[in-house]
């Protein structure tokens, strides 16, 4: 972006000039343990930054982290966030049971919740807002929530417009499992039960079932993943069935081959499925059904030990159907229209300028509500944000509103600089597909020629990583090859290239940002000292850099730069990634066996067992490094010492219902003078300076 | 004139409908899209998302139907804001993003054409000088530049002025009168460029002028010197400020991104760059209409205006 390199060149210069002017009007005002001014607010009002203006209200076409902490202000959730520890707390579920094979969830309901309207919040609330959510006519993107990571039963039918395949000779549905059974040649014998219509309770549903057919029971259960090693435990699956497209133009193109895509038609599936009734997958078969007013049952497909965790997720909360259906998926949201079941209503939206939530006396838990308002300003630039906050305008900030090279600095000088771990991580994926990168002693030898000390020392709050998770209450996340150099010329050597003599010039592609650039040119310079390798550094602008590391699509020769921020506490959400199946996987490194331990551990019930599998997943991820591990980033957040119950945790996310400005604080303590010195180190200033624009990515 | 005037309207009309086409065809050329972000999305995910918006038909039933509802005035909603429609977004930045662009220019132009005129005056003198060196200084120090820093000395150590955002006073609909207290720093700052320029050019230009015969024949009529200046030279020293008007009023109210980032105001410049960035492309058609149809307006008041103050013009 030329734009952007002109944008910084001149932001560098202004910096300069602006250092100068600090060292001359330093005022007597900023000999304060703290970063600017501290006047609280009147009364119980808190100005919070959550980033940039947000994309929308509406909790299921959102993608960003800045409008879903303030989706969480105004929606309730089934649970909802500890301030601390951001596990899950009941909150519109009282309680829960789990069926003994972990895939039916019923969920107990509060009476007393209420939509802002004053219409009771109920269990068709939510049957409506997880269909709605999946729908393909909303077209969310983060849809495959409900059946990738946690697979509702049929939802990826109904999500992606499939349909089932039904013999009409004996109204049985085809499986997967038939399908393999019946191998090249048949007979095909349709084996799937119908699919249940979930808008008909259990009861009467088995009395449907046996007038219609003495249906013998699904029982023929597959493996998941097809790893022959016999350490992996088995998880007995549901057969899945077999679907294709409901469209019938997309379908026979399937069957009979896309002359447009010269695909090859399959001929062998044409003439299994002659005469065969297609029947498209509705709503009503996804896995969700109110068992009464306050009874929500969830049916998965696979057992789901994290289930609970992730829907914290703001994916996961009920949206009004009575506003939807009046005035449309687009303009709901408007605060004139919106109807909100959360601790806290909309009453103001000025877009890209601010967003104000005040107090919502219907919530059910509202004596409990601490703050009468809550203002989010729409604040882009990281820098503006730190300005608005240094004159007092702005209570607290969502984390990394510090730009990296300020926060040594603040950190030193501000009791106001909060920081704890987060759910962050950075990492360099490798394109497994071309040599010599297919050969795990290749890749290994990459990442021991890391030193991630000198990373980690770039900023506070840093840890180094070696293998995939951050740390997690209750999880010990696996190790792996740490910084060896000699260890990884060897292991260079035995794959053919001593001092990297033959090594095929790589690439990095990255997106365009200063703190990245970094960072990968410090990747780069090391895999050349230690390991003689030339690694081209490739900077994209940021859409850019997204279409071509994509999964499916792979456009870079050698790495690509990721990072994956946690969507829930539990090391699922970042083991899920490596799995054959994952959007996400990034390197194309697909290993059945992973597939298959990680399934096994997410369907064990006793935590602790389960976390023990979970890290030998992990373990043996690393063991093939199919990604060049990095660092974990910190949470940290800049908050005025008035402000209580707003901490820096794992997801940066917050439960506002306890957060409260102190109106009793003094600054007691003797004002200790603050140096403006470190501002002024010459040494920090090209830092300082690249710094100043990364807030225009 | 007046057949001028029809003509120059009416070639405005092909003109933005260019504009929109090119503007249209780049963003379909831009590698990525607007629904991709780091979660990545399966394939079926996409398509319906696609389905969604149209992008699954052919390019000549898309443009068809973009350049229809364009014409009915409608861009549509935004694809990034979902909520909002173009229209929306444009009727509430625009008047944010002018009332600052003018005011900015205004303070340029009364007290760049006042300093101007004053070291044209007292050519070579200690004021003339040290006027055109305060003018070098103001056209190369830029934004980004004169923003952080006025920022640094009134908001963040005197405390005097909001560091950011902009602030309506009073409202009446979408436009109003804004809150002096958060617009001057902004305006301040947009306006150093300008008065820079406008000094500079005033002074050449009445340079220029007081050296006529006209000028001459004035004094020896034995008009006041006030006479002379204000009502002779200025209306042909002016000239060249008003040339530089069009241009600078259209990028004043639709090119102040820097400043509007920096100062976090809601205006035309900043929703620009996002639609740019985030491959938004209702909004960025609308954008580019929008501002098309002000630089080739001001352009055509710039010749209307030429022929109002120099005679000798005529069309």
């Amino acid at each position: 972006m030329r734009i952007k390199s002109f944008v910084r060149f001149y932001f560098s210069l202004g910096l300069a000039a602006l250092l100068l002017t600090a060292a001359a009007c330093s005022s007597s005002k900023q000999n304060s343990q703290y970063f600017g001014k501290n006047t609280p607010p009147e009364g119980q009002v808190l100005r919070y930054i959550s980033g940039a203006e947000p994309e929308t209200l509406d909790p299921h076409p959102m993608t960003g982290q800045p409008e879903s902490r303030i989706a969480a202000a105004l929606f309730d959730g089934l649970v909802e966030y500890d301030e601390k520890t951001v596990t899950p707390r009941p909150s519109l579920a009282t309680s829960w049971d789990i069926n003994s094979n972990g895939t039916v969830w019923t969920f107990h309901l509060r009476k007393d919740a209420k939509w802002t309207d004053g219409t009771p919040l109920t269990a068709h609330d939510f049957v409506y807002s997880w269909r709605r959510a999946v729908s393909p006519e909303l077209a969310a993107p983060y849809a495959s929530m409900m059946y990738e990571s946690i697979k509702i039963d049929n939802a990826k039918a109904y999500g992606e417009k499939k349909a089932f395949v039904r013999d009409p000779a004996t109204g049985r549905f085809l499986t997967e499992g038939d399908l393999e059974r019946a191998g090249e040649h048949g007979p095909l014998t349709f084996t799937g039960a119908p699919p249940i219509n979930y808008n008909q309770l259990p009861t009467q549903q088995a009395q449907t079932n046996t007038s219609t057919s003495p249906a013998p029971a699904q029982t023929s259960a597959t493996t998941g993943g097809n790893s022959n090693d016999a350490s992996v435990p088995k998880v007995a699956l549901k057969d899945p069935y077999f679907l294709l497209p409901s469209d019938e133009e997309e379908r026979n193109k399937i069957l009979n081959g896309d002359p447009a895509k010269k695909t090859q038609p399959n001929h062998k599936l044409a003439h299994f499925l002659e005469g065969k009734e297609f029947v498209a997958a509705t709503k009503e078969n996804m896995g969700v059904r109110a068992l009464d007013d306050y009874t929500f049952e969830v049916t998965l497909e696979a057992p789901t030990a994290f289930f609970h965790k992730i829907i914290l997720h703001q994916f996961f909360r009920p949206v009004p159907r009575q506003a939807i259906e009046k005035y449309g998926d687009a303009l709901w949201v408007k605060p004139e229209n919106i109807v909100t079941s959360g601790a806290f209503k909309l009453t103001e939206w000025t877009p890209y300028e601010k967003i104000v939530v005040e107090r919502n006396p219907l919530f059910w838990d509202n004596a409990n509500t601490k703050l009468e308002k809550i203002i989010f300003p729409s604040i882009e630039e990281l820098v503006t944000g730190m300005n608005m906050y240094k004159a007092g305008e702005i209570d607290a900030t969502q984390s990394n509103e510090v730009p990296p090279p300020w926060r040594n600095q603040i950190k030193a000088t501000s009791k106001d600089y909060v920081y704890g771990p987060y759910l962050q991580t950075e990492y360099v994926a490798i394109n497994t597909n071309i040599k010599p990168l297919d050969n795990p002693k290749v890749r290994k030898a990459l990442s021991m020629a890391i030193n991630r000390q000198i990373i980690t020392d770039q900023a506070p709050g840093r840890e180094p990583l070696t293998a995939f998770t951050p740390k997690m209450d209750g999880y010990e996340n696996a190790e792996g090859a740490g910084y060896n150099p000699e260890e990884a010329r060897r292991l260079l050597a035995e794959a053919g290239f001593p001092g990297g003599k033959g090594f095929p010039e790589i690439e990095i592609v990255y997106n365009t940002s200063e703190s990245t650039k970094q960072t990968m040119e410090f990747v780069q310079s090391m895999l050349k000292r230690e390991l003689g390798i030339k690694v081209e550094l490739t900077n994209q602008e940021w859409r850019v850099y997204l279409d071509n590391t994509r999964s499916d699509k792979m456009k870079f020769n050698g790495l690509a730069r990721r990072g994956w921020i946690g969507d829930y506490v539990d090391p699922n959400t970042f083991l899920d990634l490596m799995t054959s199946a994952s959007t996400n996987n990034g390197t194309d490194w697909k290993d059945k066996k992973y597939d298959a331990m990680l399934l096994a551990a997410n369907a064990e019930t006793d935590p602790q067992k389960r976390m023990k599998m979970l890290h030998d997943c992990e373990a043996y991820m690393i063991s093939q490094q199919p990604i060049i591990p990095l660092y974990v980033g910190p949470s940290s957040l800049m908050r005025k010492p008035y402000v209580r119950n707003l901490e820096a945790n794992l997801l940066d996310q917050h439960n506002w219902r306890g957060v409260y400005i102190d109106h009793n604080w003094r600054e007691s303590e003797p004002a200790a003078p603050v140096a403006l010195a470190p501002l002024l180190d010459t040494r920090a200033f090209p830092a300082i300076a690249r710094l100043f624009y990364t807030g225009l990515r | 004139m007046l057949s001028f005037i029809i003509r120059r309207l009416l070639i405005i009309i092909p003109m933005v409908v260019l504009v929109i086409t090119i503007a249209w065809v780049l963003i379909r050329l831009a590698p990525g899209n607007f629904y991709q972000t780091q979660k990545g999305l399966p394939p079926a995910v996409e398509k319906n998302i696609r389905a969604k918006y149209g992008l699954d038909r052919p390019w000549y039933v898309q443009y068809g139907k973009t350049m229809w509802a364009i014409f009915h005035g409608d861009f549509g909603f935004s694809r990034k804001y979902q909520e909002q429609t173009v229209n929306e977004i444009l009727w509430r930045s625009i008047p944010v993003s002018a009332t600052l662009g003018v005011t900015a220019y205004l303070i340029g132009l009364i007290v760049g054409s006042l300093l101007g005129t004053l070291a044209a005056l007292k050519q070579n003198s200690a004021l003339d000088y040290s006027t055109m060196a305060a003018a070098m200084l103001g056209i190369s120090l830029p934004n980004f530049v004169l923003g952080p820093l006025l920022i640094l000395i009134f908001s963040l150590t005197l405390y005097w002025l909001p560091p950011a955002r902009w602030e309506w006073a009073v409202r009446f609909g979408p436009v109003g009168i804004p809150s002096l207290r958060y617009m001057l720093l902004p305006a301040i700052t947009l306006s150093a460029l300008y008065m820079a320029y406008i000094a500079r050019l005033t002074r050449s230009g009445m340079l220029e002028v007081l050296r006529r015969d006209y000028i001459r024949t004035a004094r020896a009529k034995g008009l006041s010197e006030k006479t002379v200046v204000l009502r002779h030279a200025l209306r042909g020293g002016m000239l060249p400020v008003v040339s530089f008007t069009g241009p600078a009023l259209a990028f004043l109210v639709a090119g102040t991104v820097v400043v509007e980032r920096v100062f976090a105001i809601p205006g035309l410049g900043n929703y620009f760059i996002n639609a740019a960035l985030n491959r938004d492309e209702p909004l960025l058609l609308g954008i580019t209409a929008f501002v098309a149809i002000l630089i080739l307006l001001f352009n055509l008041l710039v010749d209307i205006a030429y022929a109002y103050i120099d005679p000798r013009i005529r069309y």
